[in-house]
């Protein structure tokens, strides 16, 4: 993304909502975009597929260029970069788990044998093969998000942008679908782009992104950004809590890491100071 | 003003092939003051609970009695009922609908035939409570509003009734660290002035263990724990595998101990970071 802004117009109005965002993802890893309510981080993730583009700016998507209009482009970019929203709901079209995730490979007109073998790998990545003749219906949030995502990684995406898709989950649903991410990121070299409000959801990330009022305020390892609790609190955000101790701890002097996020490496940490 | 709920049972579809048993055998008092928590995973019965306590499913078995309120009688008083014990559900902002935050927020008071008089005068310090600013507030839609915002004006619908209880479910879900900050706030605000007993649904063990003096933890339609949140998170491995999670700083705590630490038992950070430099600096 190349000094992308984009402004949307609400009756008279105009909201910036980004504004001169640079930024670039790099393939396999796994970042996390936080920020407040209204700080762009949906706009900016929506850009990143073309479904919005911007008014000023470029953005290029393994060399193709969104704002380029011919189908084949669009199609091309659309099923490089997946996308994953908040509500499941919103997301499944079938009535049966394996037709949902067949859905996507049909559209693209995949062959049947080869859309057969996606949507078995897809479900077996998110460990929901099990249930591939149920009904999406009865499922937890979690496993409905799993579907959602596998759904999504049927169409083969090189890079996976999830937009506060753990925000409506339980404490277990939101760990099951934070380890599916991060297998898919390690073992199948996945890009992950997760956009969060929950702090803990950094942890392993290898980059943290912060917007705040349609800037890019920080980016930079999610050790180095928890570090910096002012700047941390300035954005509306919190210290996940581990690191909300570090920083109690450095504050009374001690001496660990302030931007630690890992609980275990904390408390060797805190035992080495005895 | 209290709450007792005795052998409370509810069973989904009964006699049906859907038959869900969704509460067993729950019994618990609450006492004005008490800021309860209920947790428990998804299907746990929280909600089938929480609708108990106002009436919105009807006793089929056991006792609940709301204050002086007998929900076992023939024709229970419903209305009073709903007017004392005040329920804030899931996103309570979807339930937005009119034009102007005011009118919004008097909904209630309109329709339980208050006069237009009581009605804004309780609508401005109901919107006053919650944390927003009513001159800048009233007259604006609430679609324009923040989620955070909105979620308020929702929850300033509920207090204009003047709930002697406020019931909660998961007020903080889905809104970002700020939003998350201020709605806790306001509930602890609201707690030590209009509502003196709050309870609340919560999947975030951090913020129970912060603001809570007792926790309900259900599991599978039983209430397995009725105890304090220092008790509760006491038992570590028995609440993990309930599938709650414990505070960062009970697991942090936790981990110390089993190196030889003396850590006395803790439950926010503050506190943790507090026993570990007095252990440092030989003050224990």
């Amino acid at each position: 993304m190349q000094d992308v802004s984009y402004r949307y117009r609400v009756d008279e109005a105009e909201l910036l909502a980004v504004d001169g965002v640079s930024l670039e993802i790099e393939e396999h890893q796994f970042v996390v975009l936080l920020g407040s309510n209204g700080s762009g981080k949906s706009t900016l993730a929506k850009m990143m597929n073309g479904l919005l583009v911007p008014q000023s700016g470029t953005v290029t998507v393994y060399g193709d260029s969104t704002a380029e209009e011919t189908d084949e482009v669009v199609f091309r970019i659309r099923s490089t970069v997946g996308m994953v929203f908040q509500n499941p709901d919103n997301q499944m079209v079938a009535s049966i788990i394996e037709d949902d995730v067949a859905f996507g490979p049909e559209n693209l007109g995949v062959p049947h044998d080869e859309i057969v073998e996606r949507v078995k790998w897809a479900l077996e990545a998110v460990g929901m093969y099990d249930y591939r003749s149920h009904t999406p219906l009865k499922l937890s949030g979690g496993q409905k998000q799993r579907v959602a995502i596998a759904s999504v990684l049927a169409m083969k995406p090189k890079v996976l942008v999830l937009d506060e898709s753990t925000a409506m989950l339980d404490p277990v649903g939101r760990t099951e679908v934070m380890r599916v991410l991060h297998d898919l990121n390690t073992k199948e070299g996945l890009t992950v782009v997760l956009i969060t409000h929950h702090m803990e959801e950094c942890v392993g990330a290898d980059k943290a992104v912060v917007m705040n009022a349609g800037k890019i305020v920080y980016q930079g390892t999610p050790h180095e950004l928890f570090a910096n609790e002012p700047l941390v609190a300035s954005c509306g955000l919190e210290l996940p809590p581990v690191a909300k101790v570090a920083t109690l701890l450095s504050e009374r002097g001690l001496a660990v890491d302030a931007g630690e996020c890992n609980l275990n490496r904390l408390a060797e940490q805190i035992c080495r100071l005895k | 003003m209290s709450i007792e709920v005795e052998g409370l049972g509810y069973t989904y579809m009964k006699k049906s092939p859907y038959e869900k048993r969704a509460l067993d055998n729950v019994t618990f008092s609450i006492a004005e003051g008490d800021f309860l928590a209920i947790v428990g995973q998804t299907g746990s019965g929280k909600s089938t609970l929480l609708q108990h306590l106002n009436g919105l499913i009807k006793l089929t078995e056991g006792k609940v009695v709301v204050d002086d309120i007998d929900l076992t009688v023939r024709r229970p008083d419903y209305k009073r009922l709903r007017y004392l014990v005040g329920m804030v559900f899931q996103y309570p902002e979807y339930q937005l609908f009119d034009e102007t935050v005011a009118k919004d927020v008097g909904f209630g008071c309109r329709n339980a035939g208050l006069s237009p008089e009581e009605t804004a005068q309780r609508v401005r310090e109901a919107i006053e409570l919650v944390g927003l600013d009513y001159d800048d507030i009233a007259e604006r839609s609430p679609f324009e509003l923040s989620g955070g915002q909105k979620r308020r004006v929702a929850i300033a619908g509920v207090i204009a009734m003047r709930p002697k209880v406020l019931v909660l479910d998961e007020p903080t879900a889905g809104l970002d660290p700020k939003g998350r900050r201020e709605i806790m706030d306001m509930v602890v605000r609201l707690h030590g002035t209009v509502c003196p007993t709050v309870i609340m649904v919560s999947h975030d063990m951090e913020a129970v263990a912060e603001y809570c003096n007792r926790v309900l933890v259900l599991s599978h339609g039983q209430l397995v724990y009725d105890l304090t949140p220092a008790e509760l998170f006491a038992k570590g491995d028995l609440v993990r595998e309930l599938g709650l999670d414990t505070p960062v700083s009970v697991r942090l705590a936790d981990m110390l101990r089993a190196k030889g630490w003396d850590v006395p038992p803790v439950l926010t950070p503050k506190a943790l970071a507090d026993a570990i430099a007095d252990i440092l600096e030989g003050r224990v």
